[in-house]
C-alpha cells in the first residue's frame, strides 16, 4: 500500500500521537513505506549507505563524512545556535525491526527499551527519530510517556527538524535527526554516549527488544568488532570561525583521534595530550 | 619538547599538534574535540543480548579496549 499524500502529512506527523493514530498510521502504510523512504534494516545496512555516498566509512566524529558535515552546516546555518547540537543526533536511520508497526521507546529500569512495544490506549507517543525526505521529516520511532520530553523542549526542535528537510540537499542525505534524549533533558549540554544491543527473550530467536544502556554499564562494547558507530554530533565547526591554520590543525588532530573506535580512548588521550602542552606553558 | 610517537594516536602525538597553538586555539580546539565524541553505538550482530564477550573472544587485543576506560 503506499503512503497517502506523505507532503500533507509530514506536518502533522511532527505532533505526539496517541495508539489510535498509530493503528491509524500503520493501516495507511505509513511504516511499510519507511524502508522506500530511507530506513534501512539493521544498523550496517544504514551505515553502508552513508559510506557509498561519500566513498568513505565516517569516522568517530563524523568529520571525513561530507554528508554529515553539511547537515552540521545547514543545523547551523539555519539556527546559529549551538545547543541544538546537544539536542539532536545525526543518525545511520535504520531499524531492526521491518513492519507495519510502529517502533516504541520506552523508559526501563537499566535504560530503554526499544521495539514494537504493545501501544498504550491512553499513552501518548512522540516522534524521536525521523527520516530527512523531500516529504518532510518522517519518523520512524516514537517515545512513549515514559520519557520526560517537554512541549516546550519540542516546539524548539520541530521548527528545525521541518525547515531543514525544505533544503532539497538535505533532503536526499542518507541521513536522520533524532532527539537525542537518552539519560539527559533534551537540551542537557551533557550528553552520555550510549550503545543499543538486541534482547532476545528466546534463545536462537530473533529478538523482539533493544536495550539501550549507557557505555559506562556496557564497558566492553566497543571493544567488540560486532559493534558499530550509528549516530554522530549535530555540531558544525562554523560556530568558531576558525582560521584555514586552524582548521587544518583540527583536521590532523581529527584524523588521528579519529582512529579510535572507542569515544572514552579518545577522550583519554585527548586530556593526556592537554597535560603535556599545559606543562610547556 | 615533546617527543612525537610513531603510534597516531598517543597523547605526545596529539600534544605534539597541538604545542604551537596558542592557549584560546588550544581551548576551542579542546571544546570541537570533546563535542566530537558525543556518539552512540549499536551492536550490529543479532542474539547479542549485551554478550559482547560473545562476540569477540580477543576482544582484549583490539584497539581501544573499554577495561582501560
Amino acid at each position: 500500500m503506499r503512503m497517502r499524500q506523505p507532503m500533507r502529512m509530514s506536518k502533522a506527523l511532527l505532533k505526539r500521537h496517541d495508539a489510535s493514530e498509530l493503528t491509524d498510521l500503520a493501516q495507511a502504510g505509513y511504516f511499510a513505506e519507511l524502508p522506500a523512504r530511507g530506513l534501512s534494516q539493521g544498523p550496517e545496512a544504514a551505515v553502508q549507505r552513508i559510506a557509498i555516498a561519500n566513498g568513505v566509512a565516517p569516522d568517530r566524529s563524523g568529520c571525513n563524512a561530507p554528508c554529515i558535515v553539511h547537515l552540521r552546516d545547514k543545523l547551523w546555518d539555519l539556527l546559529h545556535d549551538s545547543t541544538f547540537g546537544f539536542a539532536l543526533a545525526v543518525t545511520a536511520p535504520h531499524t531492526h525491526w521491518i513492519g507495519e508497526r510502529p517502533i516504541i521507546v520506552s523508559l526501563c529500569q537499566s535504560g530503554y527499551r526499544v521495539g514494537h512495544l504493545a501501544l498504550h490506549a491512553q499513552g501518548l507517543y512522540t516522534p524521536i527519530s525521523f527520516l530527512l525526505t523531500d516529504a518532510g521529516p518522517l519518523p520512524y520511532e516514537w517515545a512513549d510517556d515514559s520519557l520526560e520530553l517537554t512541549d516546550a523542549e519540542l516546539e524548539r526542535v520541530r521548527p528545525a527538524i521541518a525547515t531543514l528537510c525544505e533544503d532539497p540537499e538535505v533532503a536526499g542525505l542518507p541521513l536522520g535527526l533524532t532527539l537525542n534524549f537518552r539519560f539527559k533533558s533534551l537540551f542537557s549540554e551533557e550528553p552520555v554516549t550510549t550503545v543499543e544491543y538486541e534482547e532476545s527473550h528466546v534463545p536462537g530467536e530473533t529478538a523482539s527488544e533493544s536495550r539501550i544502556a549507557r557505555l559506562q554499564d556496557v564497558p566492553h562494547a566497543w571493544a567488540d568488532p560486532a559493534f558499530g558507530q550509528v549516530a554522530w554530533h549535530a555540531f558544525s565547526d562554523r560556530e568558531f570561525h576558525l582560521t584555514e591554520g586552524h582548521a587544518n590543525l583540527l583536521a590532523a588532530l581529527r584524523m588521528r583521534l579519529g582512529s579510535l573506535r572507542n569515544p572514552a580512548d579518545a577522550d583519554r588521550i585527548l586530556q593526556q595530550a592537554l597535560e603535556l602542552v599545559s606543562c610547556l606553558h | 619538547m615533546i617527543p612525537i610517537a610513531n603510534d597516531l594516536s598517543t597523547p605526545g602525538e596529539i600534544a605534539s599538534l597541538l604545542a604551537g597553538a596558542d592557549p584560546e586555539t588550544i581551548e576551542v580546539l579542546t571544546r570541537i574535540l570533546q563535542r566530537d565524541g558525543i556518539t552512540s553505538g549499536c551492536c550490529f550482530s543479532q542474539y547479542c543480548n549485551g554478550n559482547f564477550h560473545a562476540h569477540a573472544p580477543t576482544h582484549a587485543n583490539v584497539q581501544g579496549s573499554a577495561e582501560a576506560t
